[in-house]
């Protein structure tokens, strides 16, 4: 669905200037019969495929989805979406549990995946998330006259499903060589979705400038610290992927991070034109599509940052592996 | 290094009457916990929110950070790498996921000190059908420790040819206010419950399989289990394994004071159990917790009785 489609319901004049802003021209909706369920599970079987692992092999499902919206359901509380999957893909020997944490939920799984591999507690994790979010959008458009409002947000979403798997791996400098997180609570009131009670699914309100300034002003020092751990500096960054909310946050992020390091960081990765904003699924959606295109080239040096309602600030820095292999792309 | 449990507290249930939401209620047992540990909250690592039915539906942020926010927690970031935060929603064995969680970056000596909090509440108030679980909440707070206590194993089985049996979910549905006979029906956000007859059942059938599979697992005979500290819902569920395993009083039921408590019942029979002195007189404590799936989590925690 393009923005005009969106946007232009409130001002079509306005069309523009929020695909100037955002960078967004239009994003994924899901069809008749999808939802954030149907989307994890597809996006799993994708991985699958494309991975060496039988369902059969992963010793751990996590799903990571804000939304999950299954059939006429608004949202299941209960069973978890990870047991769902795990039996919908036939993994029957993972353990699974689902843990949110807004737009940084696949991240911060990937984050206790590592924790999980390193320990050789398990060898192989499938990190999921299946975001069905673009209805936020319906409310937003039958309710606000000006582009002014809280719900602006929820303008730019788009549905996706993405799916990872992690490995453990013998040799230190290769895969994810730091993982980062922390919460800053005292801005948990910045960015917030809850039930409507009088429309069906979600309504979110945020103070979309405030977090953005709040993440580049600080997001700079874990970045620092990551940096410090990894011995690099942000120069040996080949790429970095943000979360993906707008492209004026990205590029002042990018201004802000060339005064603070005094460099410029060598790539900054957006993914928004085409997809919007798919909250958990953002930073993975982006990797794949890079992937796919064949960007990357093995040892390429890969940051992830991670900014969600919270606030949630992660940093994950890994190589670029093998993987190149399994997207039909020879180094 | 282990993990040992240095404090639980709980909130809710009998012990206040007064109408308070999950995010309250959690806050207020994750504060009683630091304060009675004598921790500051400055020195948690990790916390891990496992409660599932929360204020108004809320879905973003996670929970956890409001509990932060509310503990006075990771407010300035200092020199420390503050506290980091998440939700999990494992159903009824949310709690030992979470602490196994904690766990393991215990182990892996990322942090310190870790606290996983739980509790449920109905999010909006009579919106429901069939909600009829107690609003109470917990904090475990979880430490490193040298000594011979602490968690030794940890096991998850989940029967997924029975996650039917308990469904819960919000629907755009009609509804009509049961507080006025005059208002007409309209259509809300409802969150409905939906239990099978045969739930509780095969959760008891369940959980004494993983039960039997544990301590075959462990090297451990059922005798050398000296106390079980078990879900408290579905229903007859503690009534039934106490019958099942012939537990006698080695498990704690707190049901009667209770009534059906979701994710916090493990704390809260945890809570009896350290109230009473059972739990430091036992050597081997069996968590053994069973929620929607069937998903069962079971997690062997040793007293070292020469302290």
């Amino acid at each position: 669905m393009t923005t005009q489609e969106i946007v232009g319901k409130i001002n079509r004049a306005a069309v523009r200037k929020f695909e100037l802003l955002t960078g967004i021209e239009e994003r994924h909706v899901c069809s008749q019969g999808e939802d954030s369920f149907t989307l994890a599970r597809d996006a799993a079987v994708n991985c699958l495929n494309r991975s060496q692992y039988s369902s059969e092999d992963l010793d751990m499902i996590l799903c990571c989805s804000i939304s999950k919206h299954r059939g006429d359901h608004s949202y299941q509380y209960e069973p978890p979406f990870s047991i769902l999957i795990k039996d919908a893909i036939g993994a029957k020997n993972a353990i699974n549990f689902d843990l949110t944490n807004a737009c940084a939920g696949m991240l911060t799984g990937v984050y206790i995946a590592d924790n999980f591999l390193r320990r050789g507690a398990i060898r192989s994790c499938m990190v999921v998330s299946g975001e069905s979010i673009s209805n936020l959008g319906d409310h937003t458009t039958m309710n606000t006259r000006t582009l002014l409002s809280s719900e602006l947000a929820s303008l730019t979403v788009g549905d996706a499903g993405a799916a990872v798997i992690l490995e453990s791996v013998s040799d230190n400098r290769k895969g994810i060589t730091v993982s980062n997180f922390t919460t800053l609570p005292e801005y948990s009131h910045l960015c917030t979705a809850r039930q409507n009670q009088s429309y069906p699914g979600f309504t979110m309100k945020t103070k979309a400038r405030e977090i953005h300034r709040i993440w580049i002003k600080k997001s700079s020092r874990l970045i620092g610290k990551a940096l410090q751990s990894s011995g690099l500096s942000l120069d040996r960054i080949d790429y970095i992927i943000p979360h993906q909310t707008s492209r004026s946050s990205i590029t002042a992020a990018t201004e802000h991070y060339a005064d603070y390091f005094r460099v410029e960081p060598r790539r900054m990765l957006s993914n928004l034109q085409q997809f919007g904003n798919t909250a958990s699924t953002t930073h993975f959606l982006a990797l794949d599509r890079y992937l796919k295109e064949g960007f990357f080239k093995q040892g390429d040096q890969i940051m992830m940052l991670c900014s969600a309602s919270g606030l949630i600030f992660g940093v994950v820095l890994f190589t670029i592996d093998e993987i190149m292999e399994r997207y039909g792309h020879e180094d | 290094m282990g993990t040992k449990i240095d404090m639980v507290s709980i909130a809710g249930s009998q012990i206040n009457l007064r109408e308070e939401g999950s995010i309250d209620q959690t806050s207020r047992a994750a504060g009683c916990c630091l304060k009675k540990a004598g921790l500051d909250g400055s020195q948690l690592g990790l916390l891990v929110n496992t409660g599932i039915y929360r204020d108004e539906h809320i879905v973003e942020p996670a929970v956890a950070s409001y509990i932060l926010r509310k503990i006075k927690t990771g407010l300035t970031e200092g020199d420390s790498d503050g506290t980091f935060s998440f939700d999990v929603n494992n159903g009824g064995c949310g709690l030992i996921t979470g602490i196994q969680l904690v766990d393991g970056f215990i182990q892996s000596g990322g942090i310190r000190h870790g606290m996983v909090v739980t509790g449920d509440a109905e999010p909006y108030p009579g919106l429901s059908n069939s909600y009829r679980f107690t609003a109470a909440a917990a904090a475990i707070l979880l430490s490193a420790t040298d000594d011979k206590s602490g968690f030794l194993s940890f096991r998850t089985d989940t029967y997924q040819q029975y996650k039917d049996l308990f469904e819960s979910y919000v629907s755009w549905i009609s509804w009509k206010s049961r507080k006025s006979r005059k208002s007409r029906k309209r259509k809300k956000n409802i969150l409905s419950v939906r239990r099978k007859e045969n739930y509780v059942d095969l959760c008891v059938e369940c959980a004494t399989q993983s039960y039997i599979d544990f301590l075959n697992g462990a090297g451990l005979a059922p005798s050398d289990i000296d106390l079980i500290i078990p879900s408290q819902c579905p229903g007859e569920f503690v009534s039934g394994m106490r019958m099942q395993l012939d537990l006698g009083d080695r498990i704690v039921d707190v049901k009667a004071e209770n009534g059906e408590l979701h994710t916090a019942g493990p704390a809260f029979a945890l809570k009896k159990a350290w109230g009473d002195g059972r739990f430091k007189q036992a050597r081997n404590v069996l968590f053994l917790t069973v929620g929607s799936g069937i998903t069962t989590a079971l997690a062997l925690y040793r007293n070292d009785l020469n302290q």
